[in-house]
Order: structure tokens, then C-alpha cells, then sequence
């Protein structure tokens, strides 16, 4: 699964750059973005402009990834929702979890202005 | 020896063209034939004395032994010997080594123990190739062979294991047609492998019928696992909590398991024309009248088991007969492209009413040809349920043997004779049907005249006396009399709503017997009318009397009691 982490202005961006994450990619997703998580800040924009469909097991990813990085004291903010993605999220209610953004400038901002 | 590493590595280079065990006590004959072999692509491992020649045996599995006959510690022969009892082994092709001038009668004696062929040294090196080559070779392609038949065994009984969840999984799902007082129920679920995570369940609770949709992250077996356990948790939790506060137990179980699944679901709890909805992940429940979306319920909470605390909510919707709603998972939504649910799927859903002959088929077309329009390979389960309102139900007067019982609020059966108990059960049927209290004098008297009339006289056809004779000694003389009637008899009993209130229609099997010979006229009744009492009785409390013209139906029209006051 291709996952880019850099960071920017003391928050680490990671884009995923597949364009779903499902039941094939997610074990890797949910292990790349600990990873960066690991060895990065604990401020995490979650890119996801290049994902056009999320399936259950992969919303289950994202979900722990969430955990994780907020088990750490971390805070994530997800940025670049494509309309099928933003769509799952409205009907799970995914708004009362992950902190939303409409584009990776403005996600860093928000976490940068508080680190 | 050769350190193993490196003869492995050594191994893995060459590519093996198969694994050969090369046993003789000479170090300097092992050397050169283990070089000769690798050179050809053979893995090659030796032994120079019985003993090391089992241990490598028994790790290194080789496709061929190259045996050498005379050996001080252990005889070739007896090594054979020992090697074909392991069961193993038994079929390892085997090579032995003979000195030159070995006679006939021991090589003919060693070929017979089992050996496959021998080889005479000094070895001719590309005799010995040849040899290991045609023998490694079969036996390579008879291990591939044994290999895929326990592979195909392995995937069949794999398959059979799957098949037979399947069909557990199926018996856990209520009947996929059903009715439910005025509310018709169709479902249709198709998993995307053998087994899946959708399921539906109606719960009949005391406070009403609730219908559940529930989508478990994933698919197949381990989805298939959790979706059982969610169904037997909601049965119990359903009885006893509303539709949030249940969703509330629930996520926290599921929460508690270290599993990663959690669950999508969608509920409907049906109390008469009241409809309380929750939708927790799954895509809008969708309200439909005449084929138009008329209402959506969506996102009333975070689906059970992501996250530890969760807060769920429920909407409220009245009904009336011609609506429809209609529960999908996400996966059947995904096959029109509309997780958002505008219900651009409402429209291939034929929406026929329930009681319609083809309604049970419709809905499982509309899923395959959705299916086949998007592909033909489903990604997820896929299921639908649809609950539709219907007019409010005709109660049906059965004859029969089986004596009367309260099971079904619907039909009411008695035998020829009928027995007295008969005719007020039909009765308060009718009167609820209607909304209406059977006491009420209103009502009772002029159903209970036509519905006496129907059952004794519309079954037995016999002329009715004077109303001056007890119902009971009449029928005893009637079972005096022997008459002979046939058992099957049916009197039908429907109530139909109008504008200004309700119509009954009373329909019996019309056995020589007409209502237009009871009834003379459509007045007001008139005591003084021929045709008795009965008559009159029928016209009291109704607005109009009215029969069809075999006779065998009459109609009472009741007007609403509000209407009436006005």
C-alpha cells in the first residue's frame, strides 16, 4: 500500500496514495500509519485525497488509527474527502470521531496552531 | 562435512532439480558423485554410514537414495529393507551402487527387495545422471500428482464446511415473505461468498414487531461468526430496552470483545400505524409512497462496536396503508452507485404490494438484475427489506375439522354444525377490523344477524325458521335431521375501509340460499315487512344493506360514529 509521512511545520502529513483502502490493503494501512505515527510527532493529518472508496474493514482501520495515535496523547485530523468517502462518513457518524478538514493546508494549520 | 548452511545455500543457487540422498562409506565416491549431481542441478546431501543416512532421511525428504551395496556397518540390503518399512518411504525410488562383477543372482535379489535400479562402479558420470534424472523426475511428478489430489480433497472438504455454514446461517433468517397484521415483510439476502455478515430478523415484542437489518464489517466466515452472536444479542436485549437503549448495550459489548468488527444496523419497531426508526451506519431507511421518497432515517448514531461511547437516537414516523419502507446494507447500495440514498434504487425495486401473487419472486429479480447490470460479481452481501402497509385484513370463517384455536386473529374454523362460539369470535373480528368496541349494541346486532345467517344458512342451506327458536335447538334438530353437508365450507368475512366509514362484506358458500329472498327492500326497516325481524335487525346501525346478485354476498355499510354525531 502506497503511504507517503512527511512532516510539515512540526505536524506529520501522511497521504495515502491508493485510491481505496478495503479488506486487501487495510492490515497495511492500519501498520503504515503507526508506523509514521511511531516515528513522528504525535499532531497527524491524515491525507486522503486520493481515496475514492472506503469499505468496513477499511473505516475499521482508520478507526484504529485513531485510537492509536489518541492512546499516545495525539490528536489526527482527516483531510481531503472525496464525496463516496465523505458520504460513509456522514451515515457512521464519523463526524463525532475524527476531526475534519477539507484540505491538508487547512488540517495542518488547525493542529499547528495548538502544537 | 559440508556445513549445512552453505549446502543449502548451495541448493537454493542450483535450483534443484530435486533432492538426491547419496549413502556410501567411501568420502572420496560421495565427493565426486555429490559434485557430478549438483553440477546437473540436484540438491545433494550424504551420508557416509546408516545411522546419518536415516537422521538426513528424515529431514531432508530426498526424491531419490543412492545406495551403495557393500557397507561395513549396515549392508546396503539391510538398509533398503529398513528404509521400504517406513511407510514414509516406501515408495522413495532407490539406486543402489555394485561393485563390478557382482553376479546376477544378487542384483536380481536386491531389485526384488525394492531397489529401482542399480548403478556399477566406477559410475559412468553420464549413466548416473540419466539414472537420478528419469527417476527424480517420475517420482517429482507423482508427489505433484498426490500433492493436487489432497490439495482438491482439502478445498472440497473446506467447501462442503462452508456450504454447511451457509445453511445454518440461512435457518437463523425468518421466512423471507411474512405478514404481520396490516404490515407485509419481504427480505432478500444475497452474501457475497458462502457466508457474510448481512442478516435481517423480525422480533415480535411486546410493544410491537421490530425488523432488523444488521451489516458486520468484512465478509465471509469470521463477519458470519459475529453477525450470529449480534442476532442472539438483540433478541434478548429487544424484549426488555427500546431500539437507542439497546444499540447502547450492544456497542458496549461489542466494544469489550478485542475483535475488530463492528456492526452496521438499521431497526424498525412497527406499533400499529406508529413507526419508531434508529439507523446506525447502514444507508438511509428509506420512505416511499407511490414510488417517491417521502422521508429518509439516517445516521442516528456511530455503528456498535467502533468506538467505546456512543450516544443513539430514534425517529418517530406515522404510516398509512400504501407506504412503503425499505431497509438496504450497504452492499446492495454500492450496486446503484447511491450510498447516499436518494433511492435512485427505489424505482428498480418493483414495489409490488405485498399480497401480490409475484411480489415474493420481485424482489429477489430486481436483486439479481441489479447484480448483472453492475458486473455480475457482488463485493459485499448484499440484502433488502422492505416492510409495506397494507389495507387492514379480511378475516376469514374456515370449516374443518380442527377444533377453533386463538393462533391466527385472522380465521376462525369450526365444524359442520357449526358450534355457537363460532359466530362471536367472527364477530369481534369484524368489529375490531372496524376500530369498533363488539359490544357495542350498534354494531353487534346487525353483524351478528348476518353472520348467523351466513354460517347456518349459507352453509347448510337450509330455510330460515321464524325467528322464534334458540340458535342451539335449531342446529340440534339440524344434526337430528342428518343432513349431509360438505365439510369444506367457507364463509368469508372482509372489512373495507370507505370515506365515510366501513364496509362488510359477508360472503358465504351460497348453498341454495340468497340474501334477496331475506331481504325485500333497502328501506328503513319497517316491522311490518315480511321477512322478520332479522331484517330489520341487519338495517338497524347500518346506513345501507345490500347483496349481489348470485346472493351468496351481502354487504353492511357502517358509517364512522364521528360522522355521525355531526
Amino acid at each position: 500500500m502506497r503511504i507517503e509521512a512527511q512532516e510539515q511545520r512540526g505536524v506529520t502529513v501522511v497521504s495515502v496514495l491508493e485510491t481505496r483502502i478495503d479488506a486487501t490493503s487495510s492490515d497495511e494501512f492500519k501498520l503504515a500509519v503507526a508506523t509514521s505515527v511511531d516515528r513522528g510527532t504525535l499532531l497527524v493529518v491524515l491525507d486522503l485525497t486520493s481515496v475514492s472508496f472506503i469499505d468496513s474493514t477499511g473505516l475499521g482501520a482508520l478507526v484504529g488509527g485513531f485510537k492509536g495515535v489518541s492512546a499516545k496523547g495525539g490528536r489526527l485530523v482527516v483531510s481531503g474527502l472525496q464525496p463516496g468517502v465523505s458520504s460513509l462518513f456522514k451515515l457512521t457518524r464519523m463526524d463525532k470521531v475524527f476531526e475534519v478538514r477539507a484540505t491538508t493546508a487547512e488540517a495542518i494549520d488547525v493542529l499547528s496552531r495548538r502544537a | 562435512m559440508h556445513d549445512k548452511t552453505q549446502l543449502e545455500g548451495e541448493a537454493a543457487l542450483s535450483g534443484a532439480r530435486g533432492k538426491v540422498l547419496l549413502i556410501d562409506d567411501a568420502p572420496e565416491i560421495l565427493a565426486l558423485y555429490e559434485n557430478v549431481l549438483r553440477h546437473e542441478g540436484f540438491e545433494v546431501r550424504v551420508a557416509s554410514s546408516p545411522r546419518e543416512a536415516f537422521t538426513t532421511l528424515e529431514s531432508f525428504e530426498p526424491d531419490l537414495v543412492v545406495l551403495d551395496y557393500m557397507m561395513p556397518q549396515m549392508s546396503g540390503e539391510q538398509v533398503l529393507r529398513e528404509l521400504r518399512e517406513r511407510p514414509h518411504f516406501a515408495d522413495t525410488p532407490v539406486v543402489f551402487l555394485t561393485a563390478m562383477g557382482q553376479d546376477e543372482r544378487t542384483i536380481g535379489a536386491v531389485l526384488e527387495l525394492g531397489a529401482n535400479d542399480f548403478l556399477t562402479k566406477p559410475l559412468d558420470r553420464r549413466l548416473l545422471v540419466a539414472k537420478v534424472a528419469a527417476l527424480v523426475d517420475g517420482r517429482r511428478r507423482a508427489n505433484l500428482s498426490r500433492a493436487y489430489d489432497e490439495l482438491a480433497a482439502a478445498q472440497r472438504a473446506l467447501l462442503a464446511d462452508l456450504e454447511r455454514a451457509r445453511k445454518v446461517q440461512n435457518s437463523y433468517l425468518p421466512p423471507s415473505q411474512g405478514r404481520f397484521g396490516q404490515i407485509g415483510f419481504r427480505a432478500v439476502l444475497e452474501p457475497c461468498e458462502h457466508v457474510g455478515g448481512d442478516l435481517y430478523d423480525v422480533i415480535e415484542t411486546a410493544c410491537g414487531m421490530i425488523t432488523v437489518l444488521v451489516d458486520v464489517s468484512g465478509h465471509g466466515l469470521a463477519a458470519a461468526l459475529v453477525s450470529a452472536g449480534v442476532r442472539s444479542t438483540l433478541r434478548l436485549l429487544l424484549h426488555t430496552k427500546s431500539l437507542p437503549d439497546a444499540l447502547r448495550e450492544l456497542n458496549r459489548q461489542l466494544s469489550m470483545d478485542n475483535d475488530d468488527h463492528y456492526v452496521c444496523i438499521a431497526m424498525v419497531l412497527c406499533d400499529g400505524m406508529q413507526m419508531r426508526l434508529v439507523n446506525a451506519g447502514l444507508p438511509p431507511i428509506v420512505r416511499l409512497r407511490n414510488g417517491e421518497v417521502t422521508g429518509r432515517v439516517l445516521a442516528t448514531g456511530i455503528p456498535p462496536g467502533l468506538v467505546a461511547e456512543a450516544e443513539y437516537e430514534e425517529v418517530v414516523w406515522q404510516v398509512e396503508p400504501g407506504v412503503d419502507v425499505v431497509m438496504v446494507s450497504d452492499g446492495f447500495a454500492e450496486l446503484f452507485n447511491d450510498v447516499e440514498g436518494i433511492g435512485h434504487w427505489a424505482s428498480a425495486l418493483d414495489l409490488l404490494p405485498v399480497d401480490h401473487a409475484r411480489s415474493r419472486h420481485s424482489l429477489e429479480r430486481c436483486l439479481q438484475e441489479a447484480i448483472r447490470s453492475s458486473g455480475g460479481k457482488l463485493r459485499d452481501d448484499s440484502t433488502v427489506v422492505v416492510l409495506s402497509i397494507a389495507e387492514p385484513t379480511r378475516p376469514t370463517l374456515r370449516s374443518g375439522d380442527t377444533p377453533a384455536g386463538d393462533s391466527d386473529a385472522a380465521e376462525v374454523r369450526f365444524s359442520i354444525p357449526p358450534h355457537m362460539e363460532v359466530i362471536p369470535r367472527a364477530l369481534s373480528i369484524a368489529a375490531r377490523a372496524m376500530g369498533r368496541d363488539p359490544e357495542d349494541p350498534e354494531v353487534r346486532a346487525p353483524l351478528w344477524e348476518a353472520l348467523l345467517n351466513a354460517v347456518v344458512h349459507g352453509s347448510l342451506g337450509v330455510n330460515s325458521p321464524p325467528r322464534d327458536r334458540e340458535l342451539g335447538s335449531f342446529l340440534a334438530e339440524v344434526r337430528r335431521a342428518e343432513r349431509h353437508v360438505a365439510a369444506d365450507k367457507t364463509v368469508a368475512v372482509s372489512v373495507t375501509a370507505t370515506d365515510g366509514g366501513y364496509e362488510v362484506a359477508i360472503t358465504d358458500p351460497g348453498n341454495g340460499f340468497r340474501w334477496q329472498d331475506f331481504v325485500r327492500s333497502n328501506e328503513r326497516p319497517d316491522p311490518t315487512l315480511e321477512g322478520g325481524r332479522g331484517i330489520a335487525i341487519m338495517r338497524a346501525g347500518t346506513e345501507a344493506v345490500s347483496w349481489n346478485e348470485k346472493g351468496n354476498e351481502v354487504k353492511l355499510k357502517f358509517s364512522r360514529p364521528d360522522k355521525e354525531s355531526q
